[in-house]
């Protein structure tokens, strides 16, 4: 490796393979850096080394990345997979843990691709063991063609809650209910969008298709499905056990090992907070994003931030997204000119806001329920550290008002994971109890190493020799 | 070598894949090659993973996709590793974290 590239992408899902290969096309010198394996994202996570059973059950959707996955392989980007970024810098540096040691190399651009994460909300007993997160379950899966032998309840909201009943239903495995949390209200507000959506009427009737597919094989399965439902909970002494929620006056009960959540996805923007990429508050997903333009620039000149970390809006946008960036940069670069870039970029442009039209829709369709984050005092919130809401909701009704001081009082966000758990529920909190607007209140900041890296190691760490590569 | 309850089970029958050889508590077991520690210990037992840092309750993977850090092992003597994250290798030794965050000696 060398110590110093052009460009140093971090993250190899969709947006990082079409972005890296994109620039080195353009005679850039470019590095990827990812924490997996494989490439492929979480998305197309294996789809390299995936079995022809395994593309057969993900379906087209997750096959349609191999074309990515071998136009990147074609390019001659310097790939560095089980690659930890631990810390980046406006500059360009990059301090990432690799094989037992730490580096530093830097870029003249940095393109942040670390895509995007399940919504983390907080119910009671969602920190015992079996409580797993829908993606969770597609990624063991996609990675390990492990399949549930015993039964799971699938509870939540929006697309993938279904891909994964989906999935689950074609490896026969033993599903006990799907409880879908979506408030059945909310669909009338998503209609204003139909117009636009209906601009990619393929692309919706697929989505319908699938969930009604989902719908038939439960009945013949006898596979109970309930709409509007409230109050889940998950039960058992040191692991799962049971599944409990309520349907109106209904409770429902179930005996599972496994519980699979989604309630949507949130850009995953730990890195990008440390880099110091200024966020907005999306008051409709309620999520934070990077303040990010179509070409990818943030208000840091040299990082850019390509894909669903800057907006979710799903694989194929994320790679028009990241293609938008590559060009920009290399322009930046002069390794292409002005017209070259226009011509190039139109295309995919118009490529991206195809895509975008359904959006809106099922945004509005799925966003999340108004009392998705009305906790009872009694629930853990931050898990690393046992934190429950109660004591965060005491702490907010005295006038604390940011994540960050609420955590120096009673260690909220303190724990490995550094926030990335708690920090949507700890704002939310916030914003429900204190007459603070939204946008105004602090984010939760990450301080560098944002991924474990031991004394030894930091003491050890190579970041200022000379080339070695 | 024998198979604990999991909740789990490979798709294809082991015999049919290649596979390598991980120890977890000093108990050595066959898995298949290239998958990841936390995909290789869900398939095998039902146990957990680490406790929690504050409480010391038991935890298992929340994420799979290395934001939660609920699946923290130790592995080959290097404490912090997340196993979501780690692919296997043969010979691999993984043990339970002991103490969720406790910085390695
Ligand atoms: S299971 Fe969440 S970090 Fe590994």
């Amino acid at each position: 490796m060398k110590t110093r590239y052009d460009a140093i992408v971090i993250g190899a899902g969709p947006a990082g393979l079409a972005c890296s290969a994109e620039m080195a096309a353009r005679g850039l010198e470019v590095a990827l850096l990812d924490e997996q394996a494989n490439p492929g994202g979480q998305i197309y996570r294996n789809i390299s080394k995936a079995s022809p059973k395994q593309h057969a059950i993900l379906g087209e959707d997750y096959s349609a990345g191999m074309e990515l996955i071998s136009v990147f392989k074609e390019a001659p980007v310097e790939y560095f997979p089980q690659t930890r970024v631990w810390q980046a810098e406006p500059n360009g540096d990059v301090f990432f843990s690799r094989n037992g040691g730490s580096t530093k190399v830097s870029g003249d651009y940095l393109v942040l691709s670390t895509g995007a994460m399940e919504r983390p909300v907080p119910f009671p007993g969602w920190t015992l063991p079996g409580v797993m997160t829908c993606g969770g379950m597609s990624n063991l899966f996609k990675d390990s063609s492990l399949s549930p032998i015993e039964p799971v309840v699938l509870a939540g909201s929006g697309p993938l809650l279904w891909l994964v009943a989906e999935h689950l239903f074609a490896l026969e495995a033993p599903v006990a209910a799907i409880l879908d949390t979506t408030p059945q209200t909310q669909i009338f507000p998503a209609f204003k969008h139909m117009p636009r959506a209906l601009r990619r009427f393929g692309f919706l009737l697929k989505g319908v298709k699938m969930i009604a597919e989902v719908q038939i094989t439960a009945l013949k399965r006898k596979v109970p499905i309930y709409r509007g439902v409230k109050d889940l909970c998950a039960e058992g002494r040191d692991r799962l056990e049971r599944v409990q929620a309520t349907r109106g006056k209904k409770e429902l009960s179930f005996e599972a090992t496994t519980l699979l959540v989604s309630e949507g996805i949130i850009p995953n923007t730990s890195l990008l907070r440390q880099v110091g990429c200024a966020h907005t508050w999306d008051p409709v997903q309620r999520f934070w994003h990077p303040d990010v333009t179509v070409d990818g620039r943030t208000n840091l000149p040299a990082v850019f931030v390509a894909g669903d970390g800057n907006f979710v809006h799903g694989a194929k946008a994320a790679e028009f997204k990241g293609r938008l960036t590559a060009l920009t940069i290399a322009l930046e670069m002069h390794r292409i000119s002005r017209t070259e870039y226009l011509e190039l970029s139109a295309p995919v442009r118009r490529q991206l806001d195809r895509e975008l039209f359904p959006r809106p829709f099922i945004d509005a369709m799925y966003a999340p329920r108004k009392d998705l984050y009305s906790l009872a005092d009694e629930t853990i919130v931050c898990r690393c550290e046992g934190v429950t809401a109660g004591r965060i909701r005491a702490l907010v009704e005295e006038g604390y008002a940011d994540h960050n001081e609420i955590k120096a009082m009673i260690r909220c966000g303190m724990g490995p994971c550094q926030g990335r758990m708690c920090s949507s529920a700890v704002f939310e909190l916030i914003a429900g109890h204190s007459n603070i607007p939204p946008r105004e209140i602090r984010q939760h900041r990450l301080r560098p190493p944002i991924k474990p890296v031991s004394l030894g190691e930091l003491a050890n760490a190579n970041i200022g020799g000379p080339d070695e590569s | 070598m024998s198979k604990e309850n999991s909740r789990f089970s490979w798709e294809n029958p082991l015999a049919t894949l290649d596979t390598v050889t991980v120890t977890f508590e000093g108990e050595p077991f066959e898995v298949p090659a290239g998958i990841s520690v936390a995909a290789a210990l869900l398939g095998h037992t039902d146990e957990h993973f680490c406790h929690s840092a504050a409480e010391d309750d038991e935890r298992a993977p929340y994420c799979l996709m290395g934001v939660c850090f609920e699946c923290l092992v130790e592995i080959d003597g290097v404490q912090n590793r997340q196993a979501c994250l780690e692919p296997v290798f043969d010979g691999m030794q993984v043990k339970r974290q002991r103490k969720v965050g406790d910085e390695e000696q």
